[in-house]
């Protein structure tokens, strides 16, 4: 064959192979449609892809901010936090307890709860919402600002002793223990309201050396052992003076260390001593932040006693008083245990004569 | 006279340039045809060969804008190439279908029918680089020159594709 034969055969054989196949023509009008669809695609691609990709740069960026968080790793590791938290609260008795008896939101409880509020914290602060028409949240707010017990309940217009009455009988009925501040587990003998511990305080019962019901010295100091048995180790919180009520992170004897075998006067720096006349025991103030006790005799007679509970203190007896023996120095002698489930022994504030 | 031949009246071309869809439609009629059959060469497949004529007359719907004074044809063919290799990148065989059945059987003879059978094997044996070498050099009797500007390649790469391509059926052909 020759080669020029084998390029005219060749043309033709494709032209024959071109032409054999099926031809289906669209009309113009459907192809511009085509094209018209597949333009309006690009378009909308065109806008929505830098759109989507801003969008999504801002979910990134930006959700963890709003969040809280500084970038999505933190945001994410609070929030399994929380999780953890909530599963933590949703089975935890005492968030219960508390919304229960205070009648709160056992969400905003349970967030208190979680930040790591003391459940005597969460029941004054309750107790106080109660009292003054205000919410949890707002209370919590006050504090958050620093201000003290004293002032709230001042700026509150709410009396002390109201608020600690409604406190008192809340105790008893606790099954778990939930530790009111200024207030002591009333036993069958030991049951110390704050009313109670006020008229003691005010007939002038001594408040030195108490002694348990096994005949054990008991020292008032709330660093005698005698506080929840929950803390044992935990320091004793003194609480602040009269006049400048302690703030939240130092913690009130009542409200953070399970304590509340002192006198009440942490919970708005209440001064208790009152002048019981002649020859009764004089009783101390707590006053000093410092831990020095100060000791204010009130009767010359009498021989005063000293309560350490300044701030960090050493909590030891001073005698202050003319002529007045000093209380026994702190000791770590246990108190006897509660029978009872409750860390709250108190002996210390049922004064034995 | 051949398809890529045809050269447009330049009027047609500015009409089109300036949105003309009946000048559109006339350069779409009479073009279509060897877009088509270069597309089915180069794949095998009717169903992709229209796609990619219909993709190539939308490219040129969509930039008419920026159409030059020349030639028409050929832009078309580079599109239409250039989307079939593009398209098909990864796809390695296009085998083209066995050659149909002749509406009249009195159209081909018998030694055609053996001859175009041995073209269809040889060309379904070539990459699809060479296929479109040999549509466009021997079915729309371009210059090697403008094979080779369509193809992205060197005029000596079209001549020598086309020899291999010719000494392949000239072997299917001795061996019959």
């Amino acid at each position: 064959m020759e080669p020029i034969d084998l390029d005219a055969q060749l043309k033709r054989a494709l032209s024959h192979l071109a032409e054999s196949a099926p031809i289906r023509q669209p009309p113009l009008q459907d192809l511009l449609a085509r094209g018209r669809k597949q333009q309006r695609r690009s378009r909308l691609a065109l806008v929505f892809s830098p759109l989507a990709a801003i969008l999504l740069f801002l979910a990134v960026t930006a959700f963890p901010v709003f969040a809280g968080a500084q970038n999505l790793a933190q945001w994410w590791t609070e929030r399994q936090l929380e999780q953890a938290f909530s599963v933590w609260d949703s089975i935890s008795p005492v968030g219960s307890l508390l919304a229960i008896q205070f009648h709160c939101d056992l969400a905003m409880v349970n967030n208190l709860l979680a930040q790591g509020v003391s459940p005597q914290e969460v029941a004054l602060r309750a107790e106080v919402a109660n009292a003054s028409g205000l919410s949890l949240w707002e209370i919590t707010a006050l504090r958050g600002q620093g201000l003290g017990w004293g002032r709230i309940i001042e700026e509150l217009g709410l009396e002390r002793k109201v608020i600690l009455g409604q406190l008192a009988p809340l105790t008893p009925s606790n099954p778990e223990n939930i530790q009111i501040p200024g207030v002591t587990p009333s036993t069958s003998k030991t049951s110390s309201s704050p009313q109670s511990f006020f008229s003691q305080t005010a007939t002038g019962l001594p408040t030195s050396s108490p002694t348990s019901d096994a005949g054990l010295p008991i020292d008032p100091s709330p660093s005698a052992g005698n506080g929840s048995s929950d803390h044992p180790s935990t320091p004793p919180a003194t609480p602040g003076s009269p006049s400048e009520p302690p703030s939240e992170s130092q913690g009130t004897p009542s409200s953070q260390g399970g304590t509340p075998t002192t006198t009440p006067s942490g919970q708005g720096g209440t001064p208790t001593t009152t002048p019981s006349g002649p020859g009764g025991p004089s009783t101390s103030t707590p006053t000093s932040p410092g831990g020095q006790p100060t000791t204010t005799p009130s009767s010359p007679g009498g021989p005063p006693t000293s309560t350490p509970t300044g701030l960090g203190g050493p909590p030891t007896g001073t005698p202050s008083g003319p002529g007045g023996p000093p209380t026994a120095p702190p000791s770590p002698s246990p108190s006897p245990p509660e029978p009872g489930p409750g860390p709250n022994p108190s002996p210390g504030s049922k004064p034995k004569p | 006279m051949n398809e890529a031949r045809c050269d447009f009246h330049p009027d047609l071309v500015r009409k089109l340039r300036e949105g003309d869809e009946r000048a559109f439609d006339a350069l779409y009629q009479s073009t279509y045809k060897a877009v088509f059959r270069t597309a089915y060469l180069v794949l095998g497949s009717p169903e992709q060969a229209e796609d990619i004529a219909q993709d190539t007359f939308l490219q040129l719907w969509r930039h008419r804008g920026r159409l030059q004074e020349g030639p028409l044809l050929p832009w078309l063919l580079k599109v239409a190439t250039n989307t079939c290799f593009s398209f098909f990148r990864r796809k390695r065989e296009f085998l083209l279908e066995e050659t149909p059945e002749p509406r009249n059987p009195h159209e081909v003879n018998p030694e055609d029918r053996l001859f175009y059978h041995q073209v269809l094997e040889t060309i379904n044996g070539l990459p699809k680089r060479q296929r479109a070498i040999i549509a466009l050099r021997l079915l729309h009797d371009l210059s090697e020159e403008e094979t080779a500007s369509i193809c992205g390649c060197a005029p000596g790469t079209v001549r020598a594709t086309l020899y291999q391509a010719k000494e392949k059926i000239r072997r299917h052909l001795g061996a019959d």
